[in-house]
């Protein structure tokens, strides 16, 4: 039975066969395509693109919402969005910068841990207190915000010699760029090979059978979010590297583009589905078009226009194919 | 435990109440080690209810499960895995973006420091169980690939691969073909042999009379009977399944007239029915009756323009008809009152009057206004006529009883001049009282010349306001009963039986 349904298959696949190879191959790859095709227009529209300071600088500025989006690839997955990593990131780049005087590691121990402090409390109100992630995150995006304005208004400059040392070092690929690349490729080793994660998939795609399966769903939601808000905390510590300053309103905004940019990666804005690697080259898309209008000089309101474009496009794609993907399915029966 | 005499499992007292519904009352169970009970009962027997609470799902109010030697008030899905329950639910309990091999090994995965996962050494035990199971296909395919039978087996392997004592299977069948239940049932009688006793939950007789060393009877919340096999007939456990006798003075008076008003020919919806045929005439009552699963629902929705049929015809007020979607099919006549009232057929949080203008709130605005005063003159003459117990037509739906929510759809639909009414179940969650007075209003309707298709699992419900009494089993009509000769025994008799039924066993 089942043999016979399978070489019914096989001869199926033949008769329409290069079509459906080629749309395999593009739907396994779509986002990494898509940025290949991005790098060569941008190569043709821009002479200046394709030169290794801008290639520099595009990395240097993918960073912090490469770093911001690892996290809230994480929540997304587990079937939430955060808000508050943006906020939160700010937050902590204030802490840091507040505390650089008593030493470069106590102080970002001391940014990092606020960042995950403010992590977990999401955690807590979203597993304890059973409050959507939504509000509960937006909750935090304004309590943090306003802590970091708190501690200061203005931007706080920082004069410690390390930061800037750190700052002009490295050389294509910067300080803030390496840090981005070894927490994706942590994450990436992390993602394929643990329990832990494995269960982040499962409670994003069902959480109830998850529950039944005897997974500890509270407990994996809490540890996802303290891992939002402690890469939110790296996040602000590499913010006052790029910049010399703690920055109250740094990244506002960047919330929401975090999601746009993973949405843009193919990442399952409903939970379950997702993968980094697709989901970075999201967030480089993101910043590529931002990056080329730049060199065009292309007025910022018309940038943003564009932008939103290329977020529809990019996740209609996504559902398209989620959808094709389920239609097999039921015709497979 | 290694004695046949020593129970494996004692349910005792189960008691369970949903929203003031006692779905299960003091229910007994027991099973010992090795056998397969069988257990049975109409729709809403309690049947899932009672395997939830044994599988940790859901909490009872009170009784007690024992298991080897350990009591428990309550269980919860890691202690049901603990003390060895594994559990089959009938509907799909996979994650389907993940991979066939995650998803047998979720929750229980074989892990270095409790973290790492060590995928070589769960590779060849998830192989040996689809080879158990005769699945050829890779381990890595994503569930949301494959088919629902091959789910439903998946789902299966799923339990097996932890350490059990004892398999609970609802409906495993349902999505099966008989080959692959050949393979299921010979799969039984290995864990059979290796002491796991086995709850096998099933409306199939057949199979219930091939497989079961017990068969135990549900019934309204209730253990009617547990009796071994060999004490039991087919006919015995259909009685017993069914209970009351019907109030004969419960029929009322038909208003059938001879004009046919629709005539439905061969429909088929793949993968839900195929080949259903009816008439309809003025006034009638038409009675689908028939299991979960057997595509009642299927072919209302269907007559609604939910779905579109694959094949066949549909003639409506002598003229044939495409429905291609709701809107269609009301501007047509037709109304759906959906058997889940308070997700697909009410807004509840807005208020009597508007829900029943709904349909119609085009021809009650001017402009884009809804001119609220027609709103309500319709409004009023319906909460009249349906006799609907609000305190007033702005009242929240919400905060209504199930039977007056219940008249509310069917307002709606009698606002919109329908002139054919689909009920699917719709005295489900309703209490009895106001079940007569249901009874009643869509009685009513057919002196008007409305005509109902009605889908219930309460046989004497059926029985009492049908004229005539379709029967659906898998997918298809098997029978044409006359409600005033026919009897509850007769229509689970055909209700029962798979069309052209091979004997599964014989296909291993």
């Amino acid at each position: 039975m089942t043999q016979s349904k399978s070489t019914a298959d096989a001869a199926k696949n033949d008769s329409t066969g290069a079509i459906t190879r080629l749309k395999a191959l593009f739907a396994g790859n779509d986002v990494f395509l898509i940025l290949i095709a991005f790098v060569v227009l941008a190569a043709i529209a821009s002479p200046s693109f394709l030169t290794a300071a801008n290639l520099s600088n595009l990395l240097t500025q993918s960073a912090l919402l490469g770093i911001l989006s690892v996290g809230q690839f994480l929540v997304v997955v587990i079937g939430g969005f955060d808000l508050s990593v943006a906020a939160v990131m700010a937050l902590s780049s204030l802490v840091f910068a507040k505390t650089i005087g008593y030493g470069f590691a106590p102080a970002a121990m001391l940014a990092i841990a606020a960042g995950a402090g403010c992590g977990i409390f999401n955690g807590l109100v979203v597993t304890w207190g059973r409050v959507q992630p939504l509000i509960a995150t937006l909750a935090m995006m304004g309590i943090a915000r306003g802590l970091a304005l708190t501690i200061s208004e203005r931007s706080v400059l920082v004069s410690a010699p390390l930061i800037a040392d750190l700052r002009d070092m490295g050389g294509f690929l910067s300080v803030p760029t390496v840090i981005w690349f070894i927490i994706v490729a942590i994450a990436a080793v992390l993602l394929a090979s643990t329990r832990q994660a494995l269960h982040v998939f499962a409670i994003g795609g069902n959480e109830t059978t998850s529950r039944l399966a005897g997974v500890a769903v509270e407990k994996v939601k809490l540890g996802v979010f303290a891992t939002s808000g402690l890469l939110s905390g790296i996040a602000g510590v590499v913010l006052v590297i790029r910049s010399n300053s703690g920055v109250p309103l740094g990244g506002s905004g960047w919330e929401l583009d975090t999601i746009a940019a993973i949405a843009i990666g193919g990442t399952n804005l409903f939970g379950g589905e997702g993968k980094l690697l697709r989901a970075m080259a999201g967030v480089l898309i993101y910043q590529l078009i931002a990056n080329v209008m730049n060199l065009m000089a292309v007025d910022p309101y018309y940038q943003n226009i564009v932008r939103a474009a290329v977020i529809i496009c990019a996740v209609g794609l996504s559902i398209l194919r989620l959808r094709s993907a389920s239609r097999r399915a039921i015709l497979g029966r | 435990m290694d004695q046949p005499s020593q129970p494996l499992l004692k349910m005792s007292g189960i008691t369970k109440t949903f929203l003031g519904v006692q779905a299960l009352k003091g229910v007994d169970f027991d099973l010992v080690p090795g056998e397969i009970q069988c257990l049975i009962g109409e729709n809403g027997a309690g049947k899932s209810t009672l395997m939830r609470v044994l599988a940790g799902a859901l909490r009872p109010d009170a009784g007690t499960i024992a298991i080897g030697g350990d009591s428990f008030a309550a269980l919860d899905p890691m202690l049901g895995h603990r003390v060895g329950i594994g559990m089959i639910y009938q509907e799909t309990d996979l994650v389907l973006p993940l991979s066939v091999a995650d998803n047998i090994f979720l929750g229980h995965e074989i892990t270095r420091g409790g973290s790492i996962l060590r995928k070589g050494d769960m590779r060849p035990v998830v192989a040996e169980l689809m080879l158990d199971l005769n699945l050829h296909f890779s381990p890595d395919t994503l569930v949301r690939d494959l088919g629902p039978a091959q789910r439903q087996l998946v789902q299966i392997a799923k339990a097996l691969s932890r350490k059990i004592r004892i398999l609970v299977l609802d409906e495993p069948t349902a999505a099966l073909t008989d080959n692959e239940i050949g393979y299921l049932f010979s799969l039984l009688q290995r864990l059979k042999a290796q002491g796991i006793g086995m709850v096998y939950v099933s409306h199939r007789l057949n199979e219930v009379m091939e497989i079961a060393d017990r068969v135990t009877v549900m019934r309204d919340g209730e253990r009617v009977v547990t009796l071994p096999i060999g004490a039991v007939t087919k006919d015995g456990l259909i009685a017993a399944m069914v209970g009351r006798q019907v109030d004969t003075d419960a029929r009322t008076a038909s208003h059938r007239t001879d004009k046919l008003v629709l005539s439905v020919d061969n429909l088929s919806v793949r993968g839900q029915f195929s080949g259903v045929s009816f008439d309809l005439r003025q006034g009638e009552i038409l009675g689908l009756a028939g299991l979960v699963g057997a595509g009642r629902s299927e072919v209302l929705e269907c007559l609604f323009g939910v779905t579109t049929p694959d094949s066949g015809r549909i003639t409506l007020f002598g003229k044939e008809v495409r429905i291609g979607s709701p809107i269609q099919a009301i501007r047509l006549g037709l109304g759906l009152v959906p058997e889940e009232r308070r997700e697909s057929g009410l807004v509840l949080g807005r208020s009597v009057e508007e829900n029943i203008g709904f349909p119609i709130l085009r021809r009650l605005s001017r402009w884009l206004v809804i001119q609220r005063s027609r709103l309500a003159g319709v409004a009023a003459d319906l909460i009249g006529s349906l006799s609907i117990k609000t305190p007033s037509a702005r009242q929240q739906v919400a905060t209504l009883s199930g039977g007056n929510q219940q008249k509310v759809v069917i307002g709606r639909w009698l606002a919109a001049n329908t002139r054919i009414l689909l009920l699917d179940e719709p005295t489900r969650g309703i209490d009895v009282n106001a079940k007569f007075e249901l009874y009643q209003v869509i009685r009513g309707l057919t002196a008007k010349g409305v005509s109902v298709v009605m889908a219930s699992s309460e046989l004497p419900e059926l029985l009492a306001l049908s004229d005539r009494i379709l029967v659906m089993a898998f997918g298809r009509t098997v029978a044409e009963l006359d409600a005033a000769t026919t009897d509850q025994v007769e229509i689970m008799r055909h209700a029962v039986v798979r069309p052209q039924e091979t004997t599964a066993g014989e296909a291993a």
